[in-house]
């Protein structure tokens, strides 16, 4: 799963959200590391679509816009916590490992 | 330019499919990321990058797509190496009547036949009698030295041939001027025949042609088949879209393969005498050898133009009819529903 996927992912778990709401907390999340063009939001969140890992919440129309709001699915929530496991996992490896690096304050002689 | 021309403008980069789903969400989001100033140049210009990215990628976790639009590839910039090299052709230099060259050269040494033995757009050839007495050699000499006079850039006359039994002894050399290389052969033979032949030399700007459309049918073939996987995957009858296209792809590479054979053969290899094969020789006879595409069916596919052709046209066909029967339903449609008063 890649880096935009996973953070669209993340976003739309606690709430369903608009593509532009999406994109802002995207930005959050990532401490703006991470900015998504709307093209860029639109053609991975067709993806997800099509496997269903997040689907159509409602629409609403605000000042004449249309806002379609998306949230997570049950296998994308799945599939989140896979990949967040997986990424926990690897950090935790990461740290371990850094630890053990000889010349390091706190790390084995 | 009203907003919605715009907008239009700007969608038209996405596929088909993202424009039908998420066109207004597109523009909408633009817009609301832009803030109050509204969108920049950058802004738009991203949109259709992104949008025109969109267009090359494959629907994901289907390697059959993969593989698919590999192959695509290849067939795309067969076909486009092929047309490339159609249009290159008609840069070559047109070989001019043999008449008057052949006459300019040979002058009193010999008698040339009233017609041309052959008068094509990029050879020529025409046949003639040495006069009584006229020395094979030395009318090739003076046929060179009239043709060097008049601009012609010459090689030296080379005598060959009559030891074997088999071959006349002759006197030949060459000449160029403008793209175009004529061969003059005076034959030491009972007719006395002398030879004057015309052929148009490559012209620079025939690669080019070539490799500019083979690249432009690298890149249609896998945006087809980008289109097309997206197309059979959301389709209804996926099955049997995908068998159609996949035929399609199978016969369509049959004649692809041929024009590789060709284009390996053709065009790194530029004769130094004589007019070069064409790179789409494999669905077209030759206007180099005509005659030898009579009749026109070789001993395997590759040396068919009809057969070749007839591939490419029932492989299109397969793919067309594959797109058809793939074409979105209803509930593909997705189009941006009326919204609900009551949550607006």
């Amino acid at each position: 799963m890649q880096e935009p996927t996973f953070l669209i992912l993340t976003a739309l778990a606690a709430q369903p959200l608009h593509g532009y709401g999406i994109i802002q907390s995207v930005a959050a999340l990532s401490g703006s590391e991470v900015k998504l063009r709307p093209g860029t939001l639109y053609g991975a969140l067709d993806r997800l679509a099509d496997q269903g890992l997040v689907a159509v919440d409602r629409e609403e129309a605000v000042d004449g816009r249309l806002r379609r709001y998306y949230r997570l699915s049950d296998s994308g929530a799945a599939a989140l916590g896979a990949q967040a496991e997986r990424l926990h996992r690897h950090a935790t490896a990461a740290e371990t490992q850094l630890r053990s690096r000889p010349g390091l304050a706190g790390g084995a002689a | 330019m009203r907003a919605s021309d715009s907008s239009s403008v700007l969608l038209a980069a996405y596929p088909a499919r993202l424009r039908r789903r998420h066109g207004a969400e597109l523009i909408t989001t633009m817009a609301e990321a832009a803030g109050p100033t509204g969108p920049t140049r950058a802004d738009r210009w991203h949109l259709v990058l992104d949008g025109l990215r969109e267009r090359f990628r494959l629907p994901p976790g289907r390697p059959l797509a993969v593989v698919a639009a590999v192959l695509a590839l290849l067939v795309g910039g067969a076909i486009g190496a092929a047309a490339g090299s159609w249009a290159g052709m008609w840069t070559y230099p047109k070989v001019p009547a043999p008449g008057p060259v052949a006459s300019q050269a040979i002058g009193s040494d010999a008698t040339l036949e009233a017609d041309p033995a052959h008068q094509e757009r990029f050879w020529s050839s025409s046949l003639g009698r040495l006069s009584p007495g006229v020395d094979a050699v030395e009318a090739a000499g003076r046929a060179r030295d009239r043709l060097t006079a008049a601009g012609w850039k010459t090689t030296s006359v080379d005598v060959s041939g009559g030891t074997d039994g088999i071959h006349f002894r002759s006197a030949a050399f060459y000449a160029e001027k403008s793209g175009v290389h004529l061969t003059l052969i005076a034959y030491y033979s009972d007719d006395r025949l002398v030879e004057i032949d015309g052929w148009s030399l490559r012209p620079p700007t025939y690669v080019p042609f070539v490799l500019g459309g083979m690249v432009l049918g690298l890149l249609a073939g896998w945006l087809a088949a980008a289109a097309l996987t997206y197309r059979i995957a959301g389709a209804r009858r996926r099955r049997t879209s995908a068998v159609t296209a996949g035929s399609g792809l199978a016969l369509l590479l049959l004649p692809a393969a041929s024009i590789y054979k060709y284009l390996i053969q053709y065009l790194p290899n530029q004769e130094s005498y004589g007019l070069n094969e064409f790179v789409h020789r494999a669905l077209a006879s030759s206007p180099a050898r005509s005659l030898a595409d009579n009749p026109n069916i070789g001993p395997i596919w590759m040396d068919s133009p009809w057969l070749n052709k007839a591939l490419v046209i029932a492989g299109l066909v397969a793919v067309a009819a594959a797109a058809i029967i793939a074409r979105p339903g209803r509930g593909s449609q997705e189009p941006v529903q009326p919204v609900d008063p009551q949550i607006a």
